[in-house]
């Protein structure tokens, strides 16, 4: 037992390490955002895909609890990913900037973000590819609608982020 | 004699270069700030005005800020109300371009409020959130001056039966800083 649970740690660390991955100069993930919380009663059912390519990200978001006309709140754009704590941490934290078009006008974003891999260890190695990782993000949205800017916060959006 | 005092000289002195400090440049930055603030659940935009204290290490590569903003009086119909934020961040740049660059700053602090009757001393209501708050600015800097565009968002901490109902409480703000580094 203990033997295959020092491969898996083995495994684990040398699958992880920066040199093995140096030939890789693009760290490409995708994520996926359910509920955030939200000013009122219930929270915000509001669901998001982020594909991201080093520094890249594009996102697509739906959001129930807004509503445009007799539409739910949705769009698609792109955020430019500037790291605090970039792929060589275990534990990533980011700031993103960004903006795209909505049924509710254009808006622009920004986002601080932090990925957590799900695994019980506190590794001092690089981000972890192919293990599902916690996503929490800080979200605000600025939209340009009828000749004013409208700020919408999600205040913690919980997703879950795949590293590959 | 001579020899060794040259040899104990040069010695001394690539000693001192391998493990003297690298020298590093700080800066202390008190600026004066104004911009706009909207509060949770709110789309109405306020004006704010106060100051900040930066304490910054070469271009940002560490930074500590003390902020703080109020909202002026405001009355109407017999009420006045007022908010203020005061926030400590611990910052880094992470983008550098020449006398332009992008900081992210995180770290916590208070917003807090009142709503008073003018006419009723006992008629007060006042609010007074401790949160998580994120900031990320854009800068430009020169030697004389520092100018810094920044939005920031403090999450309000939720009691345990909000957050059960998946509330939390968003301050925005939108903040222009001036300041004059000095060199320390």
């Amino acid at each position: 037992m203990q033997r295959v649970l020092k491969f898996l740690i083995l495994m684990v660390v040398l699958g992880t390490h920066p040199p093995l991955f140096a030939a890789r100069k693009k760290f490409h993930e995708i994520s996926v955002h359910g509920l955030s919380l939200a000013p009122n009663a219930g929270g915000q059912e509001a669901y998001r895909i982020e594909g991201y390519e080093t520094p890249h990200a594009w996102h697509a978001f739906y959001n129930r609890a807004l509503i445009v006309g007799k539409l739910p709140l949705m769009g698609a754009g792109y955020n430019y990913r500037m790291s605090v704590c970039d792929e060589s941490c275990f534990w990533r934290f980011f700031a993103q900037v960004g903006g795209g078009l909505s049924n509710g006008g254009p808006y622009g974003e920004i986002s601080w973000g932090t990925i957590i891999p799900l695994v019980p260890l506190w590794l001092p190695v690089s981000a972890p590819r192919f293990i599902p990782s916690l996503r929490l993000d800080i979200t605000s949205q600025f939209y340009l609608a009828k000749n004013r800017i409208i700020t919408w916060s999600y205040p913690i959006w919980a997703g879950v982020a795949l590293a590959f | 004699m001579l020899s060794f005092g040259i040899r104990f000289l040069v010695t001394s002195l690539l000693a001192l270069g391998v493990f003297a400090p690298a020298v590093t440049a700080a800066s202390v930055r008190p600026s004066v700030s104004a911009g706009l603030m909207v509060p949770p659940s709110s789309q109405y935009y306020h004006y704010v005005f106060g100051t900040q204290l930066d304490l910054a290490r070469d271009s940002d590569q560490s930074l500590v800020r003390i902020q703080y903003l109020q909202r002026p009086k405001f009355s109407s119909r017999g009420y006045t109300d007022q908010d203020f934020s005061g926030l400590v961040l611990l910052g880094q740049s992470i983008l550098q371009r020449k006398s332009l660059g992008v900081t992210s700053l995180i770290g916590g602090g208070y917003a807090w409020g009142y709503i008073k009757s003018e006419t009723d001393l006992s008629d007060v209501n006042s609010y007074k959130i401790p949160g998580i708050a994120l900031a990320l600015e854009g800068r430009w800097t020169t030697d004389y001056l520092d100018v810094r565009f920044t939005h920031q968002v403090l999450v309000g901490h939720s009691s345990k039966e909000q957050l059960n109902a998946y509330v939390a409480w968003p301050f925005n703000w939108f903040v222009l800083s001036f300041s004059h580094p000095i060199e320390i």
